[in-house]
C-alpha cells in the first residue's frame, strides 16, 4: 500500500514537470521566433491578410492567455499543419511515431538483457577472459557512434553477405499489414502476417542494434561495477556461506540490489533513443518520427518541432514514472519508506 | 575439551596475502589452529591481526583480492582448499556456518528476513526442499529460539525496519538454523548493548553445547573469551602466538603479547583489548623478518629480528610463539632480555 501511495506521489509530481515543460515548448513555439504571423503566412503576406491571422489565433490576447489557447490546442492533438508535409502534424506524428517506438522497442529489449546479462557474466570472473574481451569491446561500443556501426552492418550485412535488407522498414514487394498498434511486427503477429512480421523485424535488426549498442556497453559496465562492489559485503559473503549456489547467489542476491543503478541508467539511455534515433533512422532511411524532427528543424518547420518535442518530453515522463516503479519493486526501502538509496 | 580425538579442523602452515594497491599485504603468516569436536575456542587479538581473514578462508568466502598462498586446511575429512565446488557447498551447506562481524551488512537489503532464512535451510537439507510449510515453520522456529518477539512478523520485514540488535539476532538464527557440527562466531557481539550482550552469548553457547558443536568465536574482550571459551588462541599480526586452555592462559599468561594484552585489562572483566601496549603493529606490505611481535616487544633480543620462532610446548597443552621458550637460548641472554623493560 505504502508502494501504492509513492507512485501517486511520483505520478503527481510529473504533473508539475509537465506544466515547466509545456512553458519551455510554448516559448520555442511563440515567443523566439519573432512574429508568428509571419512565420505562419510567409514574409509576403499583406498586413491585412497577418492581422486577420492575429485576431483570429489569439496571437493579440496577453501572452498568459495565449498560453491557455495554445496549450488547450496542444491537449487535443492540434498543433497545426507542418510546412513540408503540408499536412497536420498530429497526423505525421501518428504515422512517423510507430517506427520509431518499434525500432526503440528492439533496441531497449538488446540493451535490457545484453547489457545486464554481460555485468552479471563479466562480474562472475573479474579480469577473466570475458570480462577482458568484453571490456575492450566496450570502449569501442561507447567511443563509436551508432551511425558508424550502422554503415559497418550495412557493409557486412547488406553489401558483403546479403543476409539482411538495407533500407526503410518493409521490403517494397510487402503488403503492410493491417493497422491496429502502428507496429508492423506486432500488427503483422496479430493479424497472423508472418511474412510481414518478419520482412519488418529483418528491417529493425541492424538499425536497432546500432541504436543499442552505446547503451549495452555502457549498462554492463554499469552493472558489473555495482555488482562487483556488492559482492564484497558481507551479506554475499553470507549466502555464498550458507551454500547457496553461486549462480543463484549472483543472479538473484547480487543482481537485485545493483540493478537499480542500472535500471535508470537503461530507462533514461532509452528515453533518449527517441531524440538520438535520427542518426541510424537518416543512414538505413528508416521512415521514424526522429528523422522527420531533424527534417522539421532543418527546414525549419516549427509547428513540427513542437508537437515532436512535446511527444518526446512525455516519453521522458512516463520513462521516468516506469523507472520510479521499477526501483520501488527492486527496493524495500524506496516503496516503504519513500526514500531514496 | 576430548583432545584424544582427531581435530575436525586443522589448519596448518596458512599464508593469505591481499593484493593492494602498490604489492600485496602478507597478513596470514603460517599460522596453525586445531579445533576438536565440540571444543569451543576463542580468537583473541587486536583489531587488524587477521581474525577475520582465517575463519573466511576456513569456508572460502575471502574477499577477491585475497589469495591463499600456502598451507592447507583440513575439516571434517574435507580438504577445503582443493576442495569441488560441489563438495565445498555441501560442506556449507551441511556442517558448517558462520555469524559474520557486521550485522548491518551482513543482511540482504532488498530481501524479507523470511526470504533470506528460507534460503539458507532449504539449501541446509534440513527440510524438504519444497515443503515450504516445514521451511517457515524451521525459520520461525530459528527465531523463536534467539527470543526474537513475533517470529511471524519479522520473517516479513526488511532489515532496514530492524534494529541492530534484532538484525544480529537475525544473522544468529540463521546460523544456527542449519549449523550442526562447526559454528564460526566472528565478534557476535559487538555493537549490542551489554544486556543483549550477555543474552546473545549465552544462546549461543547453550545452543552450540546442545548439539555439540565446536565454536570458533572471535572476540576483542577477554572477559567474553574467559565466559565462553574452553581454550583461548590469542592472535597477532597473523600467527597464534599463545594457546592454552581458559584458565591455563588467564592465570599464567606466557607471550609478550599476552602478558601485555593483560596488563592493559583492568581485572580481566571484559573491557576492550586495543590499548596498553605502545606502539602499533606493523606494516603488513613489509613485515619484519623474525618474530612480528619483536618491533614493539619489551623483552625481544637477537634471534627474535631474525627468524621467525615455532612454537614451544610448555606442556598442559600449552603452547608459546616465543624464543623465550627456546632451550637453546642460554639462560643467560633470556634473563637480560627479561629484565629489560
Ligand atoms: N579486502 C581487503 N583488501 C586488502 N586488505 C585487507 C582486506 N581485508 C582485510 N585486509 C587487511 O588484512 C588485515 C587483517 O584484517 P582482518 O579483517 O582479518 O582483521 P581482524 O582481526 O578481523 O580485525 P577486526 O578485529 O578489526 O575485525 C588488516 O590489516 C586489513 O587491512
Ligand atoms: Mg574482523
Amino acid at each position: 500500500m505504502a508502494g501504492f501511495k509513492y507512485i501517486l506521489k511520483r505520478m503527481a509530481w510529473s504533473i508539475f514537470v509537465l506544466f515547466g515543460l509545456s512553458i519551455l515548448i510554448f516559448c520555442i513555439a511563440r515567443v523566439i521566433p519573432g512574429d508568428t504571423a509571419t512565420m505562419a503566412l510567409g514574409s509576403t503576406a499583406s498586413e491585412h491578410a497577418k492581422e486577420l491571422y492575429r485576431e483570429q489565433n489569439h496571437l493579440n490576447e496577453p501572452l498568459p492567455v495565449q498560453y491557455f489557447y495554445w496549450i488547450g490546442d496542444a491537449v487535443r492533438g492540434n498543433f497545426g499543419n507542418s510546412t513540408q508535409t503540408k499536412r497536420p502534424v498530429a497526423t505525421d506524428i501518428k504515422e512517423f511515431l510507430p517506427a520509431t517506438l518499434e525500432l526503440i522497442a528492439f533496441a531497449a529489449i538488446l540493451e535490457i538483457i545484453g547489457g545486464i546479462g554481460l555485468g552479471v557474466l563479466t562480474a562472475r570472473k573479474p579480469g577473466g577472459l570475458l570480462d577482458n574481451s568484453v571490456r575492450v569491446t566496450s570502449y569501442l561500443g561507447i567511443a563509436t557512434p551508432s551511425f558508424v556501426w550502422g554503415i559497418l552492418f550495412m557493409l557486412i550485412f547488406c553489401h558483403w553477405t546479403h543476409l539482411l535488407p538495407t533500407i526503410g522498414r518493409l521490403s517494397s514487394n510487402i503488403v503492410p499489414p493491417k493497422n491496429i498498434t502502428g507496429l508492423y511486427v506486432i500488427d503483422g503477429i496479430l493479424t497472423g502476417n508472418t511474412a510481414a512480421a518478419w520482412d519488418a523485424f529483418k528491417h529493425i535488426i541492424m538499425p536497432g542494434t546500432a541504436l543499442a549498442l552505446t547503451g549495452i556497453a555502457q549498462s554492463a559496465r554499469m552493472t558489473r561495477a555495482s555488482m562487483l562492489d556488492n559482492m564484497d559485503k558481507d551479506y554475499v559473503s553470507a549466502e555464498i556461506a550458507a551454500g547457496i549456489p553461486m549462480r543463484r547467489v549472483m543472479w538473484v542476491y547480487v543482481l537485485r540490489p545493483s540493478a537499480i543503478p542500472a535500471v535508470s541508467m537503461i530507462a533514461l539511455d532509452i528515453a533518449a533513443m527517441l531524440g538520438n534515433a535520427f542518426m541510424v533512422e537518416q543512414v538505413f532511411s528508416y521512415p521514424g518520427v526522429s528523422k522527420y524532427c531533424l527534417n522539421a528543424i532543418l527546414n525549419k518547420d516549427l509547428n513540427a518541432v513542437v508537437g515532436v518535442v512535446l511527444v518526446i518530453g512525455v516519453s521522458f515522463l512516463l520513462v521516468n514514472i516506469m523507472v520510479d516503479i521499477i526501483s520501488a519493486f527492486l527496493d524495500p526501502r524506496i516503496r516503504l519508506q519513500g526514500g531514496t538509496i | 575439551m576430548v583432545e584424544q580425538k582427531q581435530p575436525i579442523l586443522r589448519i596448518e602452515d596458512l599464508y593469505i596475502n591481499y593484493k593492494v594497491y602498490g604489492g600485496y599485504s602478507y597478513v596470514i603468516d603460517g599460522l596453525n589452529l586445531n579445533v576438536f569436536p565440540g571444543e569451543k575456542i576463542a580468537l583473541v587479538g587486536e583489531s587488524g591481526c587477521g581474525k577475520t581473514t582465517t575463519v573466511k578462508s576456513i569456508l572460502r568466502v575471502l574477499p577477491k583480492q585475497a589469495k591463499i598462498a600456502g598451507g592447507s586446511i583440513v575439516f571434517d575429512g574435507h580438504d577445503v582448499l582443493n576442495i569441488k565446488p560441489n563438495e565445498l557447498n555441501e560442506v556449507r551447506r551441511r556442517k558448517m556456518s558462520m555469524i559474520f562481524q557486521d550485522p548491518t551488512a551482513s543482511l540482504n537489503p532488498v530481501f524479507t528476513i523470511g526470504k533470506q532464512i528460507s534460503d539458507s535451510i532449504k539449501y541446509s537439507g534440513l527440510a524438504d526442499r519444497k515443503d515450504k510449510k516445514a521451511i517457515k515453520e524451521r525459520a520461525i522456529q530459528a527465531l523463536n529460539d534467539c527470543s526474537m518477539p513475533d517470529p511471524e512478523r519479522i520473517m516479513g520485514n526488511y532489515p532496514f525496519q530492524l534494529s541492530g540488535g534484532m538484525r544480529q539476532r537475525v544473522c544468529i538464527a540463521m546460523a544456527l538454523a542449519t549449523a550442526s557440527k562447526f559454528m564460526i562466531a566472528d565478534e557476535p557481539t559487538t555493537n549490542l548493548d551489554v544486556t543483549i550482550q550477555d543474552q546473545v552469548l549465552k544462546l549461543i553457547r547453550n545452543l552450540t553445547d546442545e548439539k555439540d558443536m565446536s565454536l570458533i568465536l572471535i572476540t576483542h574482550s577477554m572477559g567474553v573469551a574467559r565466559m565462553m571459551a574452553d581454550r583461548i588462541c590469542v592472535m597477532y599480526a597473523g600467527n597464534i602466538v599463545e594457546n592454552a586452555k581458559t584458565e591455563e592462559l588467564l592465570e599464567k599468561p606466557q607471550h609478550p603479547y599476552t602478558v601485555g594484552l593483560m596488563n592493559s585489562i583492568p581485572k580481566l572483566t571484559g573491557d576492550s583489548i586495543l590499548s596498553g601496549i605502545p606502539g602499533r603493529l606493523p606494516s603488513y606490505l613489509t613485515p619484519p623478518p623474525g618474530c612480528r611481535f619483536s618491533t614493539r616487544c619489551p623483552h625481544a633480543f637477537d634471534s627474535c629480528f631474525v627468524k621467525k620462532p615455532p612454537f614451544y610446548d610448555i606442556g598442559n597443552g600449552h603452547q608459546v610463539a616465543c624464543y623465550l621458550h627456546d632451550k637453546s637460548v642460554p639462560q643467560s641472554i633470556k634473563e637480560e632480555a627479561v629484565s629489560n623493560e
